[in-house]
């Protein structure tokens, strides 16, 4: 498997696509510290917040992992080369867990310039905002509370772990959708509705309790400093827990597929 | 002949109502290059697709070398390569950017083999081209690099000419020769032109809706198309004998229900029939018989026969 998760990591770095979708993290990254500096300094006005939420890594990450994913497993079924890792003896769920592995790693890397930049805001001596919205790692950066080293590692990791989880359900639909186009306006409408959904959580007692049960939860989307071991625990936990989930159905859907 | 390769067991395929493959069941030995010879849907490729694992069957089974099980046929998948209706290929990278990629996947060290490979199928100087820019025959020739990248002991090739200039047909049809001489590598290409395997196969299967309709060495098949002379006469031997002994030739043969395929003289056709004749020989038939690979592979299939 060690061999496919690295043939996976050559052919999509060799693909413009992912260069170009870092870029765009980047931009976006180094956009929205700007902005959220802008605000918290009073040198921009508060009235473009939300193209400063718009360039945040929650909103982001929602189109970048989804074309990732097409990159990653839709562009293997448009050329057949999802023939080889079956024809060179692959189990499927060698298959199905070397592309989220891969998936996973190049996620990581795409999301890091919002890790940089939140960490650089962390490590300022300045007041960030982005006028009340926040989610991901913005959340992080503009709430402005002190912690130590260990607070603010283990706060990014569980967020990069949110991130993951969340964005593993396009693996599911990238396998039982096959088409590019289907699977980023899915996974962009299923983030639509997740985001509405949540805006929603706590008035209605079901909703809350069922994704509560997901790495969509209002809860986990904005982590913080202030939030208590527990409910890390609690959002790594679901986050696993999640991402299990999706992977056995993925790999259920793909074992006895047939592929033309 | 060789170990046994693969074997089927009366393979089913049906996709909702409609079967595409009914109790398939062949044979491949080692070392030997197979021929799978059908029309455009008659199961070709669901059968390669199935063997190689991107399709299952509803019913039969199959051995793998001499394997059965799912699980160990997969690890037995290790052994064969396989090329199926269009050559797999990333075409964002160069040649030798695929063949890395396919190289890292089965975890083969050697560099230097992307370039032997090259070489071999003649991509030597396509540089950084992009697969995208390739032309259709130079994908099947990458296609065919990929596959024997891993040295297969069964390789599986769905009509690997598909596209290729005459020449670039030549060339596949020596490459594929001379791995199955040197190394003892089993061959399984499928076609719907007879006369295009004719020169590269050592055994045929036909296919014709989703049906065997014959398995055969090329020497059965030399056979059944060879052009003779058939002659029906009162006393075989009797015309035996002015064959031995007048018109020179032992080319021929007596058949069990006594009539004589003489595989001389066929374009002297006058002169045979006089000889006999005028040596008292009493002819009952006398008739030029045989077949073109087109119209034996027609007649097989219940096609029209071409005359």
């Amino acid at each position: 498997m060690f061999n496919l998760v690295r043939a996976y990591l050559y052919k999509t770095t060799k693909s413009k696509i992912f260069w170009v979708l870092l870029a765009l993290t980047t931009c976006s990254a180094i956009a929205m510290f700007s902005i959220a500096y802008g605000i918290g300094n009073n040198s921009l006005d508060e009235s473009i917040s939300n193209i400063g939420f718009l360039l945040s890594d929650m909103n982001m990450m929602t189109l970048v992992g989804a074309v990732l994913a097409t990159t990653l497993i839709c562009s293997d079924f448009d050329t057949k080369n999802i023939h080889h890792p079956i024809i060179s003896g692959f189990a499927r769920i060698q298959i199905v867990i070397s592309k989220a592995i891969v998936f996973w790693i190049l996620l990581i890397v795409l999301v890091s310039p919002f890790i940089i930049v939140t960490i650089i805001g962390l490590s300022m001596d300045s007041t960030f905002s982005m006028g009340g919205k926040a989610a991901g790692f913005l959340s992080i950066l503009t709430l402005n509370t002190s912690g130590s080293f260990v607070e603010y590692t283990t706060i990014i990791i569980t967020m990069i772990i949110v991130h993951l989880a969340q964005l593993t359900i396009c693996i599911l639909l990238a396998f039982v959708l096959r088409k590019s186009v289907l699977v980023v306006a899915s996974y962009y409408m299923m983030s639509m509705f997740f985001g509405q959904v949540a805006s929603f959580q706590n008035s209605f007692e079901m909703m809350n309790k069922i994704l509560s049960f997901t790495p969509y939860s209002v809860e986990y989307i904005t982590l913080n400093l202030r939030m208590s071991k527990g409910d890390i625990i609690s959002a790594v936990s679901i986050c696993a827990i999640f991402i299990v989930v999706i992977l056995y159905l993925t790999f259920m859907t793909f074992r006895k597929a047939e592929i033309r | 002949m060789g170990e046994t390769i693969l074997k089927t067991n009366q393979l089913t395929k049906t996709y909702k109502k409609h079967t595409v493959l009914h109790d398939v069941s062949i044979e491949l030995k080692e070392g030997r290059i197979y021929g799978l010879i059908g029309e455009n849907g008659a199961g070709k490729s669901t059968l390669m697709k199935i063997i190689s694992g991107i399709s299952f069957q509803t019913e039969g089974s199959f051995e793998l070398f001499g394997k059965s099980t799912d699980k160990e046929i997969q690890q037995q998948r290790k052994r064969i390569a396989s090329m199926i209706e269009q050559p797999a290929i990333s075409p964002d990278m160069t040649a030798k950017g695929n063949l890395k990629y396919h190289r890292l996947m089965r975890g083969i060290p050697n560099e230097e083999l992307e370039d032997e490979i090259l070489q071999l199928v003649g991509l030597k100087s396509t540089n950084n081209k992009k697969a995208k820019h390739f032309s259709l025959g130079m994908k099947q020739r990458l296609g065919i690099a990929i596959a024997l990248l891993t040295n297969p002991e069964l390789l599986i090739l769905d009509e690997p000419v598909n596209g290729l200039d005459p020449i670039g047909v030549v060339e596949i049809r020596q490459l594929l020769t001379r791995l199955c001489e040197e190394r003892q590598m089993t061959i399984l290409i499928s076609s719907h032109n007879l006369p295009e395997l004719y020169q590269t196969t050592t055994d045929y299967i036909i296919i014709h809706k989703g049906k065997i309709m014959k398995q055969m060495t090329q020497q059965q098949l030399d056979e059944e198309c060879r052009h003779y002379i058939r002659i029906g006469c009162t006393v075989p031997e009797q015309c035996a004998h002015v064959l031995e002994t007048i018109l020179k030739t032992q080319n021929f043969q007596v058949m069990p229900n006594k009539t004589i395929k003489l595989y001389d003289f066929l374009e002297y056709l006058g002169d045979v029939s006089t000889a006999l004749f005028e040596h008292g020989v009493t002819l009952t038939e006398f008739s030029l018989q045989g077949d073109t690979l087109e119209n034996y592979f027609l007649t097989l299939i219940g096609g029209e026969r071409h005359v």
